[in-house]
């Protein structure tokens, strides 16, 4: 048996950022994406962090907040980074799917995949495009924490010093509370024929499985449990009091290292038409 | 000889078509082969089980004495995938680099030999480009292009001509002539014409069976029963093959009112075999039926003097 060999995976992710940094389309989609996110940074993001630290009803407001569940997210040193932590796990989840829905379904439909499967093995093609679109969402997360920071330095500059360490531990966060959903896009793509389809059954799996816990516990007594397999649900709980609660990272790790497996094994059993 | 690819009892079907059965065939490195089997015959079936595609249903394969699912054949197999087209956001020139980086090359080796395999296929000129904007011609030759990186052993070409207007697959055949030293090729058509020039071995899949004859021009010798001209009940028969891409309402009735026609035959698909009597002037039934295509304002792919050799093959193997 021919050993692992990471070099093919390390170029076959490259090649991914190519296809982001160079591509025509790529360039779009990196365009769109950090418009519409300095327009959020420039009205949502700013007005709250306007209310809840600098207006006349701050406090008000904050209290509100704070009966609502918010009241951790509400300590943390930089408002900035608090918001925008919100606003993230409220709009990434989806940016990410859409971002990540084709790794290799149209290759595969294309028949572009075989070109590749000469040259390497399934696994090493899987990893390398998923590791291609975890590490370039990866730097998409890290701007945006940097953006953020400069916003926050902007309006009071000697936050920079508490906002590196909350931004540190936001940017680890996001990213891998994020990669899951980049393993479960792999993961469809083995079964699925295009991105758009990739969505949508991303988007009904987090409709069936609660409904199916629910009527599981209320009609059978039995405690499935598949909403485990769905990442990003339970969120609020992962606020710390000072910043996002890194020990809150073990979930997601294991839902990314279980997607992965499935996706390997499946791609390895599947013929390829 | 080293043997490159051995198949040993290999069977697949889909659903209940058995497409190969109970396959075993063993080629040694060395000239060409032709794999010739009509539509649907499994010769896309077979190549997709060598390249590790597909998994047979049973039987081992074994490229160059390694099992396919090891891996171990990777740099010395590759192939031109019938229907598997480039990716359309990247140009042809960064995907092959990238193609030939897999094959362990470090970017300037990968470079190099990307310039090196669109000189041989006459695609220089179109390295920044995109594939899409290639004709189908063209495509071949870049899938051709693709199958020749990093040097392989064993080049398997899944229909190389299809689809292909008679000049195109002329060039396609002389580039498979010009590479034809550089590796083992397998080429799989079922236009045996088209391979015979290029392939001095050749295997039949037919009815999911694999048999391999290592003389291509065994199998059209002058004498065979089934050549253009033959005498039967003490008058002339000839036969002529016609050939149309697309299919023609009325023409099988038509052809059969012609005066000379004695039969006509599907052979394969808008493929036909007729038998006619010769008249008193050379031509006269060609000229006849070019009349009866000109008035129904049709048109054909080709006149083949005689069977095709596949044909004659086919029919030498019923007889057997």
């Amino acid at each position: 048996m021919k050993a692992y060999d990471f070099k093919k995976v390390l170029q076959i992710c490259l090649h991914e950022w190519q296809r982001v940094f160079v591509t025509g389309s790529g360039r779009l989609t990196l365009l769109t994406f950090f418009g519409v996110w300095v327009l959020i940074f420039h009205y949502p993001v700013r007005t709250a962090v306007e209310l809840i630290s600098v207006s006349g009803d701050a406090g008000i407001i904050r209290s509100m907040l704070g009966d609502i569940g918010f009241r951790q997210l509400l300590q943390w040193p930089v408002a900035e980074l608090s918001v925008f932590w919100f606003a993230a796990m409220l709009l990434l989840p989806l940016t990410c799917i859409s971002l990540c829905c084709d790794q290799f379904a149209s290759d595969r439909q294309r028949g572009t995949v075989k070109f590749y499967l000469l040259r390497c093995r399934r696994s090493e093609f899987l990893i390398g495009r998923f590791l291609g679109y975890a590490s370039f969402f990866t730097l998409l997360m890290l701007s945006l924490v940097i953006i953020t920071l400069v916003y926050a330095w902007v309006r009071e500059p000697s936050s920079l010093s508490s906002g590196i360490r909350q931004g540190s531990d936001t940017f680890i966060f996001l990213t891998i509370w994020m990669v899951p959903f980049i393993a479960l896009a792999n993961f469809l793509n083995v079964l699925l024929p295009s991105g758009k389809k990739v969505i949508l059954v991303t988007i009904l799996l987090y409709l069936l499985l609660p409904t199916l816990d629910y009527l599981a516990a209320s009609k059978l007594q039995i405690n499935l449990q598949t909403t485990l397999a769905l990442p990003g649900l339970g969120v609020f709980s992962t606020m710390g009091d000072t910043g996002p609660s890194l020990d809150q990272l073990t979930r997601p790790l294991l839902q990314t290292v279980s997607y992965l497996f499935l996706s390997s094994l499946i791609f390895k059993l599947r013929s390829l038409g | 000889m080293e043997s490159i690819i051995s198949l040993q009892n290999v069977s697949k079907s889909f659903g209940k078509h058995q497409v190969l059965d109970n396959v075993s065939v063993e080629i040694v490195a060395g000239e060409p082969v032709a794999l010739v089997g009509a539509n649907g015959a499994g010769k896309t079936t077979l190549f997709s089980i060598l390249c590790g595609f597909l998994k047979a249903d049973s039987g081992q394969v074994k490229i160059f004495g390694e099992v396919v699912s090891g891996y171990q054949h990777l740099a010395k197999l590759s192939a031109l995938i019938q229907d598997a087209e480039f990716d359309p956001d990247f140009s042809i020139s960064s995907q092959l680099k990238l193609y030939a980086q897999l094959h362990n090359m470090s970017a300037k080796q990968a470079q190099h030999d990307v310039d090196r395999v669109l000189e041989l296929t006459g695609l220089s000129g179109y390295a920044r480009q995109k594939s899409q904007i290639l004709s189908h011609g063209m495509k071949k030759r870049l899938a051709i292009a693709q199958s020749l990186l990093g040097s392989p052993q064993v080049i398997l070409l899944d229909e190389p001509t299809a689809g292909l207007d008679p000049d195109y697959a002329r060039q396609i055949s002389n580039i498979l002539l010009d590479i034809k030293d550089l590796a083992t090729l397998v080429i799989s058509s079922h236009q045996l014409e088209q391979l015979q020039r290029i392939c001095p071995r050749v295997a039949f899949l037919r009815d999911g069976k694999l048999s391999l004859s290592e003389h291509f021009n065994s199998i059209n010798k002058p004498e065979s029963p089934n050549s253009a001209r033959s005498i039967a009940n003490g008058i002339d028969v000839l036969t002529l093959t016609l050939r149309c891409s697309d299919q023609l309402p009325g023409l099988v009735d038509k052809i059969k009112a012609l005066p000379a026609v004695r039969t006509i035959v599907a052979t394969q698909r808008h493929e036909f075999k007729i038998q006619y009597h010769a008249g008193d002037q050379p031509y006269q039934f060609e000229h006849s039926l070019l009349k009866l295509f000109s008035e129904n304002h049709w048109h054909y792919d080709q006149f083949i003097n005689g069977e095709t050799l596949e044909n004659q093959w086919f029919s030498q193997s019923n007889d057997q």
